[in-house]
């Protein structure tokens, strides 16, 4: 049953490989082996980026006498990537899979069901921790030298991080649930609290450079820092360096938290998942509506269900509430922004005018992690018959999908570009022209989203983590965006000698935006026509 | 009202509806009834729009389907079988949705809206997620949505399932006073006895093809809809055994 139960899981999270969305129907293996083929490609690169990392900080700390620090730091950023990584999924998966119902009306115990989905909250977390811990053990194994009991620890100490990690997402999804079952307005609380999670995560991560800055220098103080407030990392660092007393703790502790997590959620399962939440039981008068044109009725129900889904805002909006935070810590900190983007393009020969071009890029960067417009064809799902019976077109539908992406993202990146363009000392015109730029650049980006979301529907997901998150369209959205932008800015290196950066953004600014009027044509015309005949 | 001439829609191979037509006048209620996969889902899924046929014609009130899709479905109302609607939506939410799509005013949608919530007994839930929504619930919304915009041809794939007597009583007599406002009803149904009290006329429909069309009286004669249904399905089956093997194969 349970062997079944998972083995579901996986399919639904991995149906995108053996299952051609476009067509509904199963990939040749040429295709299959393709998809496993770019995913691994996209894994090595992960993994060779934190063998670098682990290279660069092994080899100082080894030198020094202090392995255990080592793998002290790495399980910390290990255990961190890992909750950063399946956090934003663990809540939905565990609780808002669209079957629960169906499950739970057979003869399967919850708990069966709720392992099931762990397991699969198990899966992600051992992918996101494990492209750090495994690359540092190869490291380690290539460049240093260890006890055998060191390596075989090493090699469990994967496993049993990642059930660690496991547990904290699972423990942080049962506290969501829990508080927002008993919410009115649940969706906006999903997103502060993991917003809140967020900031905590960056603010450690902040201090956390500050910290490794001196980790040689001061390392006799780090190690009793670390010993007293960081206790649980240094014990994995002990364990990994094959100290058995510290194994069994790390080990002993994750057995009982594990057990703990496992009765507590299947406790609580069928209480979550089958409560209401407080606006589904509000009863009584409600307030009459207001004619609207059929335009705006269709913008407003994209904006509802962006507004009504924690994992649609989180996974499709972050740039939305990140690119005004860091406008303001820009406006906080002008002076260490400024020198700290001056050293990091000190190769950039008159770094100042290029500050218009590095403006763009954050803006458009933070900008281009949202990908609103992406997901909202396949969010149709079950729903689709509704506007295709609606005395509507395919393009007035498009139309309200694009628009939402534009409108949300809009502000921010108004807000974003002129505030860096003020810290970084641009003149009044530049900051219009990138601020203008970077308009258009979402115009183009949403565009491009919603092309892929259309030509690559999928309308048989369970949850809505699927189309949101685990879907590849999200990747070639991204992916296709971020190339055009690379060419479109990198293609100033013919013409470095011959006019300005922003002679050149304004060029570029141009193309953009007759590439976003043929998107749109697209989506207008073809595009319109694919909807209506899906 | 409805005219569907030489309908024809096959999925890949599969002719799932064959040269398929009916004629409905207004102020008809008209009963479609077949077998699961008979064609029925397909042949109403095609008139209201949401899938694209082969051959054919389908004009409501004189608009082709076809040729101005738009301008038809301002026309028609649909219920599907299964009314998956927003679940992050409200009921209320909703209706203003489809109140807004269709061009309702302010002071009009307002009164259909309480007036038709309350013949449903579902005013006190419009404020609800419609995801907290029985399959009743969802199916008295989607009637509500249906009437609320006072289509000229309403299309319902098996209306009564899901909706508890009092419920389906109502719709009936919904349904009869609308067509005696001029407007025309097609709808699929199992429940035979209901298709013989409510329908002027009925279609049935076996493997993609009409088999019997007309009022009610020239379907079924003195017997039963059930009787003239059963019959032919037997009829079918003995002329489907009486065939060479091969000439089954083909």
């Amino acid at each position: 049953m349970l062997k079944a139960l998972i083995k579901k899981q996986f399919k639904e999270c991995f149906r995108s490989y053996y299952v051609n969305g476009k067509k509904n129907k199963s990939r040749s293996k040429a295709g299959i082996i393709g998809m496993y083929v770019l995913f691994t490609l996209l894994m090595l690169f992960l993994v060779a980026a934190f063998f670098g990392l682990s290279f660069l900080m092994g080899d100082p700390l080894f030198e020094a006498g202090y392995p255990e620090m080592f793998f002290a730091v790495i399980s910390i950023i290990s255990i961190a990537l890992g909750v950063f990584g399946s956090v934003f999924n663990t809540y939905s998966a565990l609780y808002m899979a669209k079957d629960n119902e169906q499950l739970l009306s057979m003869p399967i115990p919850p708990s069966v069901i709720l392992i099931s989905r762990i397991a699969l909250v198990f899966g992600l977390s051992l992918l996101y921790s494990g492209i750090v811990w495994i690359p540092a053990m190869a490291y380690v194994l290539i460049f240093q030298k260890l006890p055998a009991l060191a390596v075989v620890f090493g090699i469990l100490l994967t496993f049993i991080i990642t059930l660690f990690v496991t547990v904290l997402t699972c423990a942080l999804g049962w506290i969501v649930a829990l508080i927002a079952s008993r919410m009115k307005n649940r969706s906006f609380l999903v997103v502060i609290l993991t917003l809140a999670f967020l900031g905590a995560y960056y603010y450690v991560c902040f201090n956390m450079s500050t910290f490794l800055e001196g980790f040689v220098v001061n390392i006799r103080q780090i190690l009793d820092a670390f010993k007293k407030w960081l206790g649980l990392f240094y014990q994995i660092g002990l364990a990994a360096m094959g100290d058995v007393r510290a194994m069994l703790f790390f080990t002993g502790l994750t057995a009982v938290t594990i057990v703990a997590c496992l009765v507590i959620l299947t406790k609580t399962f069928n209480m979550i998942v089958t409560r209401a939440p407080e606006t589904a039981r509000n009863k009584g008068p409600v307030k009459d509506g207001i004619a609207r044109s059929y335009k705006t009725a269709l913008f407003m129900k994209e904006l509802k269900h962006f507004t009504s889904s924690p994992t649609y805002m989180l996974n499709a909006g972050l740039g939305i509430a990140l690119l005004p935070a860091i406008a303001i810590f820009a406006l906080y900190k002008q002076e260490l922004i400024r020198d700290a983007v001056t050293t990091a393009f000190i190769f950039l020969p008159q770094v100042k005018q290029f500050f218009p071009a590095i403006v763009f890029i954050m803006v458009s960067m933070i900008g281009w992690l949202d990908a609103v417009s992406t997901p909202s064809v396949s969010l149709e799902g079950k729903t689709l018959w509704i506007s295709h019976v609606l005395p509507v077109s395919g393009k007035d539908v498009l139309r309200a999908k694009l628009k939402l992406h534009v409108v949300l993202n809009l502000p921010s990146a108004i807000f974003g570009a002129v505030s860096l363009g003020y810290v970084f000392k641009m003149s009044a015109m530049d900051i219009l022209v990138v601020t203008l730029y970077s308009c258009l650049f979402i115009w183009f980006s949403g565009a491009f989203g919603l092309v892929i979301g259309v030509l690559r529907p999928n309308f048989t997901w369970t949850s809505e983590t699927m189309p949101i998150k685990s879907s590849l369209n999200l990747v070639i959205a991204w992916l296709g965006t971020l190339l055009v932008m690379a060419i479109l800015l990198g293609s100033y290196y013919f013409f470095w000698e011959k006019y300005s950066v922003m002679v050149h953004l304004e060029i570029t600014a141009v193309i953009t935006a007759v590439l976003s009027i043929l998107l749109t044509r697209w989506l207008d015309t073809k595009g319109a026509a694919r909807f209506e005949s899906l | 009202m409805l005219r569907i001439d030489h309908f024809t829609k096959s999925y890949g191979s599969k002719v799932a509806v064959d040269d398929l037509s009916l004629h409905i006048q207004p102020g008809e209620i008209y009963g479609f009834i077949g077998h699961n996969g008979a064609g029925k889902t397909t042949t109403i899924k095609s008139v209201v729009g949401i899938l694209q046929f082969d051959e054919g014609e389908i004009s409501v009130d004189g608009v082709s389907v076809k040729a101005d899709p738009i301008g038809c479905k301002k026309k028609i109302a649909y219920i599907p079988d299964n009314p998956d609607l927003y679940e992050y939506m409200t009921g209320m939410q909703y209706l203003n949705f489809v109140g807004d799509i269709y061009g309702v005013s302010t002071a009009d949608r307002k009164e259909r809206i309480h007036a038709l919530a309350d013949t449903f007994e579902l005013t006190g839930d419009l404020g609800q997620l419609i995801s907290a929504y029985s399959h009743g619930m969802k199916q008295k919304l989607a009637i509500i949505a249906a009437w609320m915009h006072e289509p000229k041809l309403i299309i319902m794939d098996e209306p009564f399932v899901g909706l508890d007597p009092k419920a389906s009583h109502i719709l009936k007599e919904m349904m009869r006073e609308m067509c005696d406002k001029g407007c025309a009803i097609f709808f699929s149904t199992h429940v035979l006895e209901v298709a013989e009290k409510l329908c002027d006329k009925v279609a049935i429909i076996k493997s993609g093809r009409l088999m019997r069309s007309g009022t009610m009286e020239e379907v079924k004669g003195d017997t039963s809809l059930e009787s003239v249904f059963l019959e032919m399905d037997e009829l079918n089956a003995m002329a489907a055994a009486s065939k060479p093997a091969g000439e089954m194969e083909g």
